[in-house]
Order: structure tokens, then C-alpha cells, then sequence
């Protein structure tokens, strides 16, 4: 395992001057992720259709992917980009992992190249969910990272099956008559563990020794490790300014997004957050700072904290049981 | 003031009125311009066109609004190149692309920015009649944001014949109620809208040449030498850095050797800017951010930073853009 600080003098494949949103979490992740597949091996990215492709890979100028001033037969330094439509990330990695390794054994290579799938978690868990779990389910050897802004966020922060509890979107708006999103989030993790991963990870850049050892784990092992990245949207969640490593830890804090880590075979693992209800900051500290929860919480100049408006007990009662029930269930995922 | 309400109505009347605004993702080109129609188009003589025009590119990054107002059937369904009108919601568009462009001499340019009507026609070099409207300082004072689009909507509704505050005021509300904006929020962009309307500054201008803000005729892409379309296309020569808050820019300080080397504003930086030297006792020392190209201004590093050795200091206003 690299050490951080080496880690963090590596090239990046992602370049600035994307168009992404000023404080974008998943622009964070895409430079962590660049330095770590840095390693003397030839990467190739898949991405699906996501705000992280439409906004770096934008005809005709600003292509966002490139690592240094490098010529691409340097091996070393060299990795290949396609991109697919939503659903098929996944597959079309699969298919980039199969090809390489027949021609490494044909000897048309002479290294083994490592894949990673990159997706939004609108495109391989609402569209693509199906592509998502069959390749995890045939086990290439590959790196599927799917990053999870709760919404639809290129087209217009839409409903996806990760939104929150109580979270207003563009489809589930909050009136008199409707609190906002009231399905509970699709329980990707545990489906991807049964759909028979290597390896099933959320880890986010905010925790950045845990998630550099996750990817460098997922790039060196076989099978399918897939990391599902918390990825906090400036636009879609509207808070303000300079929050986003701020909300993504406290995300894991809360128990919205745990970090966790699983081995196939071996038990569950999450990390930063207590099981015990009352050892965890309080949901509101989360849900205060983001104005589309602004119809359950207010802020209270008083105390200089959060607290939930009257009316909405019931609403937020509904949010925290959510919250333990998801961390007992991960917590007994074998 | 006449002199032009009489010009404006002479061209409505033969022909369309053509407005274009430029403004950054997120800075309300667009409500402007569909305040102004739906304000517009209850007038039963009017014939309106309105449409917003931008990429895919996120927050901070330049869009476009086009319309045009007639007393005849409009017909024209291209986008505005020659303007009757050009306006600029956010100064720090002008780095991106030219507000001016294509308006005849002796054209209408509305500018949100506390500078003088002359000062503004020297800055951007226009012949015409110019008004300024400080709106980001009235919009601090209502809203707490710096958003200058209602403080121009509110000029406007001045400007155009067949418009009138009062009528405006009542339009925006009803779009903003739309927009599902809480109803205190409305109030307040009512209220900064009334604040705005007669206090903006105007000035007849001639500070432009015949050769300023031309619009290159369209010739096709042409052949491209091989190697060219990947130079064309890197996204280092897309100068984020005018995403960043108009007037502000990041300021890194650290004059008694405070950084140690944690690697946090290296590792949260989503433009990975931040400049350091391997540094034998902590490992790395962050130097600073090459903040001159790059740069959005997304305050990760100044909340990151254990030591707060970041911060966000106002631009001085020469050397702004």
C-alpha cells in the first residue's frame, strides 16, 4: 500500500478545467481516484453517462482527461477513456477486461491493464441496474465505482432510488400535501454483496485513508470490487460554499452514508459511525445544512443548531428508524 | 428617455426587437428574460420569443438568453446576433465571451456593475446609450446573495415600451411562486425589485471603435491539420478561474511555516491547483494555488485547512477581469 503522501505527488489523470460545479464532490473523486490508478499500469475508464462525463468529456473543448504531457505509448503513464451511455458502464468495462486480457495472453500485451467503470448512481442503479449486478454476478476482475449524488443530477435533479427520505427533488416536491420523497433508498449495497461481489465498499474522498487503501485494494485484487462514493451535489442538495468534505463526513457520521467495507466471505466492516443511536451526531446537523430538507428542519440562532420544525416529528422519526435499520442490516450482512 | 421609448416603439412596430443577455449558470440570465416575456406577452399587442441558450457546463459557467418583442407575428427563429439590446447580468462573463458583440452603433447595453456609465463604456469600449445598475449591492441588502438579474429586470421593465414596474413586480412573483420559492423569499425579491427601479445611471456613450465587438462570419471548420482537433479540445485552455464569485479570488498565507503537511486542500481540491515541495520533515508543503487559470472559488481548502492558512480576498477593482 502507497503511502498518503506519496499518493498525494502522483500525476492526476484528471485535469482542471472541467465544467463541473465549483466544490464538486465527484470532480474530488475523480482527481483521488486518477492519482491512485497512477501505479505503472495501464488504466482504461469506462464511463457511463453522468455529470462527471457530460462535463469533462464536452465537444469540443474541454476535454478533461489526460495525464501530464505524455506521449500515449508510455505505458506507464497511458490510459484509454470510452464512454457509454447511462446503463452500460459496467458491461462495456467488462468487455474492455476481457478483451485486455486476451490480448495479454496472446502476447499482444505485455502487461495487464486494470479497468474501472465510472457511473452516477441515477445510471447504474435506477437505468442500469441490471447491467450493474450481472457483471458483478460473472466476477471479471474489474473496478466499478458508482458515485452517489442521492439525484439525477445532469438532467435536472430528479428522483433517483437513492434519494433520502424527506428530500426534495424536482420530482418529489414538497406541498401541503406531500413531504417530499417518501420511498425509502433502494438497499444498493446489499444487493451488490449478493449479487456476489469480491468486494463491496462506500468510501468516500473525505476519509481519505480509507478510501485510497479501498481502491488500491480493488485495483490490485481480482474479482469485482465495487466502490459506491458518497458524492455530496452543491446544486441538487443547495448548501452553501466550501461544505462538501464537511457534509460528506458527516453523511458517514450520521449513518446516512457509512463507510463500509466487505469482503466476500468475510463480515461486514463500518467504519466512522456508532452503532448506538446516541453516540451519533444528531440527523439534523446533516439534514440543517442542506436546503432540501428545509421543510423538516430550521436553524435555531438561539442554540446555534438545528431543530426539527413542529409538525415534522413524525417525518424525521421516520428518517433516523431509516437510518438504524440500515446499519443493523449491514451490520448482519454476511 | 423618450427619444429612445420612441425608437424602441418604431422598431416594434415594423419589425422585432431583439435583446440578448449574457450571464453565468446560476447568475438568473434566465429569469430575467422570462420575466420580461411573461410581463410581456400578457400585453395582448405583443408577440414574444424567449429561450435560454448554454452547454452542459455547471454552475459559474457563461449562458445565454435571447428575445424578442414585436407588435407583428414574429417569424425569425435563429438565435440573436445583432442585438438591439445586449446585457450583461455578471461582469465576470466578459472574460468569456464579448457582451457587445454584433450590437450596431448607437445600440442599448444594460450592465450590472457599480461602475459609472462612462467608466463602463470605457471599460468595454461601446457607442451607444449605456446604463449601469449597481444591482449586486441592492441584492446584498435584500436577498444576502449577490444576484444583479432583478435589479436589470426591473431597468428593463423602465426601458421597453408596454412595460411597467408595477405589472413586473406582479409577473416575477407569480414565476418565482412557480419556482416554488418559500413565500418570504418572494416578498424579498419584490422588494428588492421596487428598490431597483429608478436608480439606474445612463450615459450616451462613444468610446468604441468600428473595428469593436465584431462578429466573425461563420465559415465552416475547414481542415483541421492532423493533431489540431486534440489541441482544440484539452480543457486546460478553459480558464475556469472566471467560474469563481465575481470581484473575489483564493489568497494563500502561511508567513511563519504553519503547514504541516496534513495533504487535506491537496486532496480536497477538485481542480488539484494546489502547488506544493516535498518537504523532508512533513512530508509536503503546500506553497500556495495557481489561481490565476483555474480556480472556482469553491472554499474546500478554506474549510479543510486545520490551520486556515486560506482565505477569499476581494479582487481591487483594476485588476478585476
Amino acid at each position: 500500500m502507497a503511502k498518503l503522501v506519496d499518493v498525494l505527488q502522483r500525476d492526476s489523470c484528471f485535469q482542471p478545467g472541467s465544467t463541473l460545479c465549483a466544490g464538486c464532490m465527484e470532480s474530488i473523486a475523480f482527481q483521488n481516484i486518477g492519482k491512485l490508478t497512477d501505479n505503472g499500469r495501464k488504466t482504461i475508464f469506462a464511463l457511463g453517462t453522468f455529470c462527471g462525463e457530460v462535463s469533462t468529456l464536452q465537444y469540443p473543448n474541454p476535454v478533461a482527461w489526460g495525464r501530464g504531457e505524455e506521449t500515449p505509448d508510455d505505458w506507464t503513464k497511458s490510459f484509454g477513456i470510452m464512454h457509454h451511455v447511462f446503463e452500460s458502464a459496467p458491461s462495456v468495462a467488462e468487455g474492455i477486461a476481457d478483451t485486455a486480457q486476451q490480448l495479454f495472453e496472446i502476447g499482444a500485451l505485455s502487461q495487464q491493464v486494470q479497468v474501472c467503470s465510472l457511473s452516477g448512481d441515477g445510471g447504474a442503479l435506477s437505468i442500469g441496474l441490471r447491467t450493474l449486478l450481472h457483471t458483478i454476478a460473472r466476477g471479471t476482475s474489474l473496478t466499478i465505482f458508482v458515485l452517489i449524488n442521492e439525484i439525477f443530477a445532469n438532467t435536472g435533479f430528479q428522483y433517483s432510488p437513492t434519494t433520502s427520505l424527506g428530500s426534495e427533488t424536482s420530482t418529489t416536491p414538497v406541498s401541503e400535501l406531500l413531504p417530499g420523497n417518501m420511498t425509502p433508498p433502494i438497499d444498493y449495497l446489499g444487493l451488490a454483496v449478493t449479487a456476489g461481489a469480491q468486494r463491496v465498499v462506500q468510501a468516500s474522498p473525505a476519509h481519505p485513508k480509507f478510501f485510497n487503501r479501498m481502491v488500491e485494494q480493488g485495483l490490485s485484487g481480482s474479482g469485482t470490487t465495487i466502490i459506491f462514493v458518497p458524492s455530496p451535489c452543491i446544486t441538487g442538495w443547495k448548501y452553501p460554499d466550501g461544505e462538501t468534505v464537511h457534509l460528506a463526513q458527516l453523511a458517514c457520521e450520521t449513518g446516512f452514508f457509512p463507510c463500509y467495507a466487505k469482503e466476500r466471505g468475510r463480515p461486514g466492516e463500518l467504519k466512522f459511525v456508532e452503532l448506538d443511536a446516541t453516540k451519533r451526531p444528531p440527523i439534523e446537523a446533516f439534514l440543517g445544512l442542506q436546503r432540501r430538507f428545509q421543510h423538516l428542519v430550521r436553524f435555531n440562532k438561539a442554540t446555534g443548531t438545528y431543530d426539527i420544525r413542529p409538525g415534522q416529528e413524525e417525518s424525521v422519526a421516520r428518517i433516523r428508524d431509516w437510518i438504524q435499520h440500515r446499519l443493523e442490516q449491514l451490520q448482519r450482512l454476511a | 428617455m423618450e427619444m429612445i421609448a420612441e425608437r424602441l416603439e418604431q422598431i416594434l412596430a415594423h419589425g422585432a426587437l431583439e435583446l440578448r443577455g449574457d450571464g453565468r449558470a446560476g447568475s438568473g440570465v434566465v429569469l430575467t428574460m422570462q420575466s420580461i416575456a411573461s410581463t410581456a406577452i400578457a400585453d395582448p399587442s405583443l408577440h414574444v420569443q424567449e429561450w435560454p441558450f448554454f452547454s452542459s457546463a455547471r454552475k459559474g459557467a457563461p449562458t445565454r438568453g435571447f428575445l424578442r418583442l414585436s407588435r407583428r407575428p414574429i417569424e425569425k427563429a435563429s438565435q440573436v446576433t445583432h442585438p438591439h439590446i445586449a446585457m450583461m447580468v455578471d461582469e465576470g462573463v466578459s472574460a468569456f465571451v464579448d457582451f457587445a458583440q454584433g450590437v450596431p452603433p448607437g445600440g442599448i447595453f444594460v450592465i450590472n456593475t457599480p461602475l459609472t456609465p462612462e467608466a463602463a463604456a470605457e471599460k468595454y469600449r461601446l457607442t451607444g446609450r449605456v446604463y449601469t445598475i449597481d444591482g449586486n449591492t441592492i441584492a446584498m441588502q435584500h436577498l444576502k446573495q449577490p444576484l444583479g438579474n432583478i435589479s436589470l429586470f426591473a431597468l428593463l421593465c423602465d426601458i421597453l415600451p408596454g412595460l411597467s414596474a408595477e405589472a413586473g413586480r406582479e409577473h416575477l412573483e407569480i414565476l418565482l411562486t412557480k419556482r416554488r420559492l418559500p413565500r418570504p423569499l418572494i416578498e424579498s425579491n419584490g422588494n428588492l425589485f421596487m428598490a431597483s427601479v429608478g436608480v439606474a445611471r445612463h450615459a450616451d456613450c462613444v468610446c468604441g471603435t468600428t473595428t469593436d465587438h465584431h462578429v466573425s462570419p461563420f465559415r465552416g471548420y475547414g481542415e483541421l491539420a492532423p493533431g489540431a482537433q486534440s489541441r482544440l479540445r484539452l480543457s486546460r485552455t478553459n480558464l475556469t478561474s472566471a467560474y469563481a464569485r465575481t470581484g473575489f479570488q483564493l489568497h494563500f498565507s502561511d508567513p511563519d511555516g504553519l503547514c504541516n503537511g496534513c495533504g487535506h486542500c491537496i486532496i480536497n481540491c477538485p481542480e488539484n491547483i494546489i502547488s506544493f515541495r516535498p518537504d523532508a520533515a512533513t512530508g509536503v508543503r503546500v506553497t500556495g494555488a495557481e489561481i490565476s487559470r483555474y480556480c472556482k472559488l469553491c472554499n474546500e481548502c478554506i474549510a479543510v485547512c486545520p490551520k486556515k492558512l486560506f482565505s477569499e480576498i476581494p479582487i481591487l477593482h483594476s485588476q478585476a477581469v
